[in-house]
């Protein structure tokens, strides 16, 4: 009997592992270009971090020439991101993980939206500065208040509140002064 | 600069094609020679599904045999 219940436990926690953990981390059958593993099990030396250092960050350009040289048909999304304080009328979040992503991130990365909707391609293109903002991080900015609609602050620049979603601030028009974070435009 | 570009394919199997595809682009990009490694990284979820079946085949073992020594215990 016992030795059932172990046998559920640890397939319950493998169809976790591969449904949720894995697939919200990297996605299911996604596959992402970087300039180095975002996520490393096991030692990495420093001899290792120093090479991967030293490698050339991928641009927008290598990213437009690896979406057109794939013929398989996939969904592509870029994302970049930073850390930043986010601002709403007298209210602050500092130090947040904020993404810049394009519309296919939510569906690559299986992203649960709560209320509200996800950018639009066409939202992406122009540059329209919208935020999806983190439930709890709308607790901090808004309180009791609905987002939905409202301005957030970035890098002193003004976003709207598009939607409500479970995780991070994920926006889509971003800029800022910092050149490491500038990805206004899809490649 | 992009930090990740991501992509999602609808089969384990084009997610391999497309993922040598973008390995190639990159690979000319770069100007890299056949014996020269890849200066980018393409990743999935395979490495940290690979070592939760490691960790869970060690988690079964250890359990089992936890089991069978509280068995053995009671039965004596």
């Amino acid at each position: 009997m016992f030795l059932i219940a172990v046998v559920s436990v640890v397939q319950g926690m493998n169809r976790y592992m591969t449904d949720k953990f894995a697939g919200t981390i990297l996605g299911v059958n996604t596959f992402r270009l970087r300039q180095f593993p975002d996520v490393q099990l096991g030692n990495v030396t420093d001899s290792t971090w120093r090479v991967w250092r030293r490698r050339p960050r991928v641009t927008y350009e290598d990213a437009q020439a690896v979406m057109r040289g794939v013929t398989i048909p996939v969904s592509a999304a870029w994302e970049s991101s930073t850390r930043a304080a986010l601002t709403a009328g007298r209210r602050q979040a500092k130090d947040v993980a904020v993404t810049a992503a394009t519309e296919l991130y939510f569906e690559i990365r299986s992203l649960g939206l709560e209320r509200g909707r996800a950018f639009t391609a066409q939202e992406v293109q122009a540059g329209v500065p919208v935020l999806v903002l983190g439930h709890e991080l709308a607790e901090k900015l808004f309180e009791s208040q609905d987002p939905i609609g409202r301005e957030v602050r970035i890098f002193d620049l003004p976003y709207r509140v598009i939607v409500l979603s479970r995780s991070r601030a994920i926006c889509s028009g971003c800029r800022s002064t910092n050149s490491r974070w500038r990805p206004r435009r899809p490649p | 600069m992009v930090d990740a570009l991501a992509m999602k394919a609808h089969s384990q199997l084009e997610m391999r094609e497309a993922m040598s595809q973008a390995e190639a682009v990159m690979r000319s990009r770069r100007h890299l020679r056949p014996r020269e490694p890849n200066d980018f990284a393409l990743e999935t979820a395979d490495e940290v599904l690979d070592f939760w079946a490691k960790i869970s085949r060690v988690l079964f073992v250890a359990l089992r045999a936890w089991w069978r020594s509280r068995w053995s215990w009671a039965a004596s």
